[in-house]
């Protein structure tokens, strides 16, 4: 059994995660060595439905998390007494899907006698880099973005990071899912509108990229409510016309914010993640712009931007180095905050650094 | 009395939890918890806490029980998942009961009722949205000490409900959350008796209207003894899950 303190390169940690619509377990070794990483998306369940539906996906993380789980343990080649933590996200989410992911880890670790790591889903996004990239530099400036989220996060490196800016209204996924369906261009909406964009003419159609010069905050229903009425004035526009214009407007406004807020805190780095950071035009504007400033950049493979548990295991065993495991009677919390755990985490930082 | 099987039996099928470790005969610790839906936060506490002052660990045991519905979705869920989770990891069976049987067999110890052979026993449960769970379970008890379930958990209004009770024109002995929930409606049906309201029982220190786990502990045991075991559960929804959307995407 790994003590708290004694985390080291071999510390072996299961990741689980069952936050939203993928079932998935990783086996992650020393904080960034993936042995083995399972996604079992229910994407094609919920796509008649056209967006998530909570009980339906409750019902097959259910079915899925135990053959999940154990094809985690045997693509990595790990006996289960080999597990030394296990690492699950606890918020946010949906609350009967997190239940399932929450049970799970807790019977594990009591029945192995192995410490167990609740961990934030979005603060897990933030090392889904690191396990691409083991020598990212810091400081970084990290855009979180994804269906739930648009964040601007400074990071002076793993477990230390502090708010930058983020959205005032719509997250930048919900507004492609938004503008997708509204377009009739499937689902999931990022990369359905993707992929129209490509057949599109980003300049047809100039949409308002709003608060563009203006702090580090984003807004994005405003170009939502744009893009609806140029369809509706405008019935025969072509969808991907329009797909490429929002695309470049949501892009534009991304990209111009993360360099200024890297600029101004002398970032070495700056990094994407969250679904959204799988966008196409997203990778190459970050990558062109920021390699012009001579910003490092750091851009997660696509399997490690969408959600996994090896970022949960990455993030559980930083969290178990620096702050020891969580208890196990903690539970599920389905509108945890990246901003309050964020100072949770600073405060015990700075608490220990005093020592 | 020899060797005999060790269960940890563990029920979260409706708002509480409880968990037992015992045998067929025995019920060597229990741990009930008026949770208001803490399942997730009660559960692994209450099991380190039973097993750890037996002085057993997990590995020792040679089943588990778990309550798989139906009931309350979350809750079921839970149990399952924690169920078969230390199944799994310590090799040993999981044994599934359905929650409408834990409360009928648990009422038989505390019914003010003496339940003859021509009765039904009736386990109800609250389903919400005007609803009720329920069974039907013939008495054995002169024979072989337990109940024979002679109607498959089922989902539907009161009003269906009674139909069931009135086609098969048996006492029906009632019992359960929805038995108290709609007591009135239930009343204006002549053959239904209320059961397990006996007051200040100190035979069963628990809600009988609430599936119990040293219930669930000692049906189990019994079939563990049987030999009749599995090595996966299967949750009782009885109904479609709500396609209520919810626009949240990754
Ligand atoms: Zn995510």
């Amino acid at each position: 059994m790994t003590q708290f303190g004694t985390v080291t390169d071999a510390t072996v940690v299961l990741g689980i995660e069952t936050s939203c619509d993928e079932t998935a377990a990783a086996i992650v070794m020393g904080g960034t060595d993936v042995l083995s990483s399972v996604v079992s998306s229910q994407i094609d369940i919920h796509a008649k439905f056209g967006g998530v539906v909570p009980e339906i996906a409750s019902r097959a993380h259910l079915e899925l998390i135990r053959p999940v789980v154990a094809e985690a343990l045997g693509t990595a080649h790990i006996h289960h007494e080999r597990i030394d933590a296990v690492a699950v996200t606890v918020g946010p989410g949906l609350i009967g899907a997190l239940l399932v992911g929450v049970a799970a880890a807790k019977a594990t670790a009591f029945a192995l006698d192995v410490p167990l790591i609740g961990v934030n889903h979005l603060e897990a996004h933030l090392y889904a880099a690191l396990l691409d990239d083991p020598n990212l530099e810091f400081p970084a400036v990290v855009l979180l973005v994804s269906g739930g989220n648009t964040l601007l996060l400074f990071m002076d490196g793993p477990g230390s990071y502090r708010l930058l800016g983020a959205t005032i209204d719509d997250a930048a996924g919900e507004a492609f899912d938004k503008v997708a369906r509204f377009l009739d261009l499937g689902y999931p909406g990022g990369p359905a509108v993707d992929l129209a964009a490509q057949r599109g003419d980003p300049r047809a159609i100039e949409f308002p990229r709003a608060m563009l010069h203006d702090g580090l905050d984003f807004s994005f229903s405003g170009l939502k409510t744009a893009v609806m009425n140029h369809v509706r004035k405008h019935p025969d526009v072509s969808s991907d016309d329009v797909a490429a214009g929002f695309q470049a407007a949501v892009v534009d406004v991304l990209v111009t914010k993360l360099l200024r807020a890297a600029r101004e805190t002398s970032a070495r780095s700056v990094v994407l993640g969250g679904g959204v950071a799988a966008n196409s035009l997203l990778r190459s504007e970050v990558e062109r712009l920021a390699a012009a400033e001579g910003f490092r950049v750091a851009l997660p493979s696509r399997a490690m931007c969408t959600d996994n548990a090896a970022m949960i295991a990455a993030a559980g065993w930083y969290r178990l180095r620096d702050h020891g495991p969580s208890q196990l009677d903690i539970g599920a919390v389905p509108n945890l905050s990246l901003v309050a755990d964020t100072v949770r985490t600073n405060r015990a930082a700075s608490h220990r650094d005093r020592r | 009395m020899g060797q005999s099987v060790k269960l940890l039996a563990i029920d979260t099928a409706t708002e509480q939890v409880s968990v037992a470790v015992g045998d067929a005969h025995h019920v060597d610790a229990a741990l009930h918890v008026a949770s208001d839906r803490r399942h997730v936060e009660a559960l692994v506490p209450a099991i380190q806490l039973l097993l750890g002052n037996l002085g057993i660990s997990v590995h020792e045991l040679s089943a588990i029980a778990v309550d798989v519905g139906p009931g309350l979705f979350t809750g079921m869920r839970v149990g399952l998942t924690t169920a078969q989770t230390l199944a799994d990891l310590a090799e040993i069976p999981v044994v599934g009961i359905d929650s409408l049987s834990v409360v009928a067999h648990g009422a038989l110890a505390v019914s003010p009722v003496d339940v003859d052979d021509a009765d039904i026993v009736v386990p109800i449960l609250d389903a919400r949205r005007s609803q009720v769970y329920w069974s039907m379970h013939r008495n054995n008890f002169s024979t072989t000490n337990t109940l024979e379930e002679v109607r498959r958990p089922r989902v539907g209004d009161v009003a269906e409900l009674l139909e069931d009770v009135m086609d098969r024109g048996q006492r029906a002995l009632i019992v359960g959350t929805g038995a108290n929930r709609y007591a009135e409606q239930l009343a204006s049906c002549p053959e239904t008796v209320r059961m397990g309201d006996r007051s200040g029982s100190t035979a069963f220190p628990f809600d009988p209207h609430v599936p119990h786990a040293s219930v669930l502990l000692r049906l189990a045991a019994a079939r563990v003894e049987t030999g009749a075991v599995i090595n996966a559960v299967e949750p009782l929804y009885l109904r479609p899950p709500d396609a209520e959307i919810n626009w949240v995407t990754r």
